[in-house]
């Protein structure tokens, strides 16, 4: 790599950092911040998802089951020690630990639509239990008063703050992501799905690889989920249906599967279009729901795959790319 | 050169595109934008950074339920709300200046109810209305209160009065006075010496419960009660029980399927007593599942009873036909109603300014509304009556106001 070209890359970032920091004081307007936020969450669930759904290619309709669990037991959890809400966190990762091993060892003996019965079957069980196990989590009338995220005395009590907090925790999620997707495991993830047969051939374990896609993409949407818990300060079991799993697999199908860019396309679009269209006024969901479905009849690798090929070409003219560069998606 | 020309296009358009979704939010706000804050942020929010509306127009918002599971209920609540405000607009507005209707749609979720008071809040309202759903109005109350907006809600669960918040009102019944009112009613109208409750094992269900033992505890009245659940198809256990205990007046609390079945079998079981039933027997959806004679005679205590002959409420009716050809129901009213008292709230407060309505709406009193008299308490709730009606051959008949101490 020549000096120039570093120094373009560095820049690149410079100005993408900048860009990160400095949304909050442009936008300078709490509603925008509120849906940016949603968005980053959001994108953590549907990068896990990505795990099942896009990489080994198994239709999971149980996200807000996962979701679900997530959000209670580190609310739970917070409720009922007084500790702080990291350590919730560590709670929903354990959390998405045990569900990831649960509904991983179905899935290898149930496939296609029988595992997405499985996994809707999961969610309105674990959705039903919360709604009526009322007296450990507050039943249908929900879990109030849930504390925000804070460090050392420092609270992210602020749709700001909470920004900033979850753009770490995003990128963290985004990068780990990224090396899994472009490692020996995203590899075998992907080739699971594309011939599962010749995967065994070349001995590779292939139920222990299945219950590892699973894990990783439960543990991704119980951070999620804990997130949401704290972000909103109140969770009910109302919220966990099958259409927010819907939802999530949209989200996957727009960024376009397997690409890790593409789960945060997706669920900046998936939430964010909607409140762009709110000036059409009753009719902006007609339009959001039209937009996605043309999207997924002319664009069926994802609304991504559109823009990085003009991306790509611009990064040409920049000159930070060559041909043989290459680069994941 | 060329290619320079068309990699500057490319990123002129991503830029553009952008400020695009940046600008959404704000097109309907073109008329009042120049002079107002835009920041929001609570932090900064202390700093009684509420002066909202300096323009020509007051604007008002209403967080509805257009898409979601009750679209229908979201359709009557927008009518209602729009019919307060033209009719405010056509006897010269608010403050002399003309009131401005922002209509978001929550989808009956949480977290876009939380982006909707956002966004509103954002947009400069004086205060809102909606949303409808008491696990939405819980979900938003932190936001309100840290965005220092006034908000009204017609969520009827009694966990909204626990949480204090000093932002949140309720235009409203609690559930917990539909019950105390009911039960009442049996007592002293009816005569009722011996109640049977047939109660639904969720929230709305086991709250009527409670209400209901503490009032029989305080009153010295016997009361037998027995539970089901939403879903269940067959009540003939319970409804037999009652018969052998030998109750004199029945109460029913649940839900519309359920309480449909409850009428055909009580009928032909034959239990004999009076019936005091939850709003929805009053409601097109339960009258629109069972027979006239199942029901015949039964009352229902509701919001709003669209036979009643109280004036205000005829005008009102007569308002709303003239306005979308159909008969109000219990959203249109209530929400009219929430309306018309934020309204007056703001007339009150002589500024659109969030602090000083919030105020004005702690001491609005004696205020006829469609669905009752308004009168803030320090739970915040506005309305303490319901209407007690009469089925008579499957129209829900006006008999009475209760209130409710």
């Amino acid at each position: 790599m020549s000096g120039k070209k570093r120094t373009r890359i560095y820049i690149l970032t410079a100005v993408v950092l900048a860009l990160i920091i400095l949304l909050p004081h442009v936008l300078h307007n709490d509603y925008y911040m509120v849906v940016i936020n949603r968005i980053l969450i959001n994108t953590i669930v549907v990068l896990g998802l990505n795990f099942i759904t896009g990489l080994t290619g198994q239709m999971n309709l149980g996200t807000a089951g996962i979701y679900a669990l997530g959000a209670y037991s580190s609310a739970l959890f917070v409720s009922y020690t007084n500790l702080s809400p990291w350590l919730g966190l560590l709670v929903a990762i354990l959390m998405g630990f045990i569900i990831g091993r649960a509904l991983g060892y179905p899935s290898l003996r149930i496939r296609g639509v029988y595992l997405s019965l499985t996994t809707i079957g999961f969610a309105e069980v674990v959705r039903l239990l919360l709604a009526n196990l009322a007296d450990f989590t507050g039943g249908t009338t929900g879990l109030k008063n849930i504390p925000c995220y804070s460090i050392f005395g420092f609270y992210f009590n602020t749709q700001t703050r909470m920004y900033y907090l979850f753009v770490v925790m995003a990128a963290i999620a985004f990068f780990i992501a990224w090396r899994i997707v472009h490692s020996k495991w995203g590899r075998v993830f992907k080739s699971l799905r594309d011939n599962i047969d010749a995967v065994e051939m070349t001995g590779v374990d292939v139920a222990n690889m299945k219950i590892r896609a699973f894990t990783i993409a439960a543990i991704y949407g119980t951070i999620g989920g804990a997130m949401y818990a704290h972000f909103m300060g109140y969770i009910n079991p109302s919220t966990f249906t099958v259409d927010l799993s819907t939802n999530y697999v949209i989200m996957l199908m727009v960024g376009g599967l397997e690409s890790v860019v593409g789960c945060l396309v997706g669920s900046a679009v998936v939430t964010g279009l909607p409140e762009i269209l709110r000036f059409l006024g009753d009719y902006y969901q007609i339009v959001f729901n039209a937009v996605i479905l043309l999207g997924a009849i002319f664009f069926p690798n994802g609304w991504l795959n559109l823009a990085v090929t003009g991306v790509k070409k611009l990064m040409y003219r920049m000159g930070i790319r060559t041909a043989e560069s290459g680069g994941g998606k | 050169m060329k290619k320079k020309l068309v990699a500057l296009l490319a990123a002129g358009a991503l830029v553009v595109s952008m400020m695009g979704c940046g600008g959404g939010g704000d097109k309907e706000t073109a008329s009042n934008d120049s002079s107002e804050p835009t920041t929001n942020s609570p932090a900064e929010n202390t700093e009684n950074n509420t002066d909202t509306n300096s323009g020509d127009t007051i604007k008002i918002g209403l967080v509805s339920m257009i898409t979601g599971d009750n679209p229908l209920n979201g359709e009557r609540m927008n009518q209602g709300v729009q019919l307060a405000v033209d009719e405010v607009n056509a006897n010269g507005g608010v403050l002399g200046k003309q009131v401005e209707l922002e209509i978001v749609d929550d989808q009956t979720l949480q977290d876009v109810a939380v982006t909707c008071v956002q966004k509103l809040a954002a947009d400069g309202v004086a205060g809102i209305i909606g949303p409808h759903r008491s696990t939405n109005a819980i979900a938003v109350a932190d936001t309100v209160a840290s965005l220092q907006v006034p908000l009204l809600t017609g969520g009827t669960s009694p966990s909204i009065a626990d949480l204090e918040n000093p932002y949140l009102f309720r235009g409203r019944a609690s559930d917990s006075i539909f019950a105390e009112a009911a039960a009442d009613y049996a007592v002293k109208n009816l005569g009722a010496k011996k109640l049977g409750l047939f109660y639904n094992n969720d929230d709305f269900g086991t709250g009527a419960l409670g209400v209901v033992q503490a009032y029989c505890e305080e009153n010295n009245i016997e009361l037998v009660a027995e539970g089901h659940n939403t879903g269940d198809k067959d009540f003939t256990a319970q409804i037999m029980k009652m018969q052998t205990e030998g109750i004199d007046c029945a109460l029913i609390w649940t839900h519309d399927p359920e309480l449909a079945i409850h009428a055909r079998q009580i009928y032909e079981l034959g239990l004999e007593c009076q019936v005091v039933s939850s709003p929805g027997v009053t409601m097109s959806q339960v009258l629109g599942m069972v027979e006239a004679d199942y029901v015949e005679g039964w009352y229902g205590v509701t919001d709003f009873v669209s036979t009643s002959t109280q004036e205000n409420v005829v005008e009102f009716i007569d308002a709303f036909k003239a306005a979308y050809g159909i008969e109000p129901e219990l959203y249109a009213a209530s929400y009219y109603g929430c309306a018309k008292v934020l309204l007056q709230a703001i007339e009150d407060a002589g500024s659109a300014d969030r602090e000083t309505v919030k105020e004005a709406l702690e001491k609005i009193s004696d205020m006829t509304v469609p669905n009752g008299t308004a009168t803030c308490d320090e739970n915040h709730d506005l309305i303490h009556n319901i209407n007690v009606a009469k089925i008579e051959n499957l129209t829900p008949v006006f008999i009475e106001s209760v209130s409710v101490e």
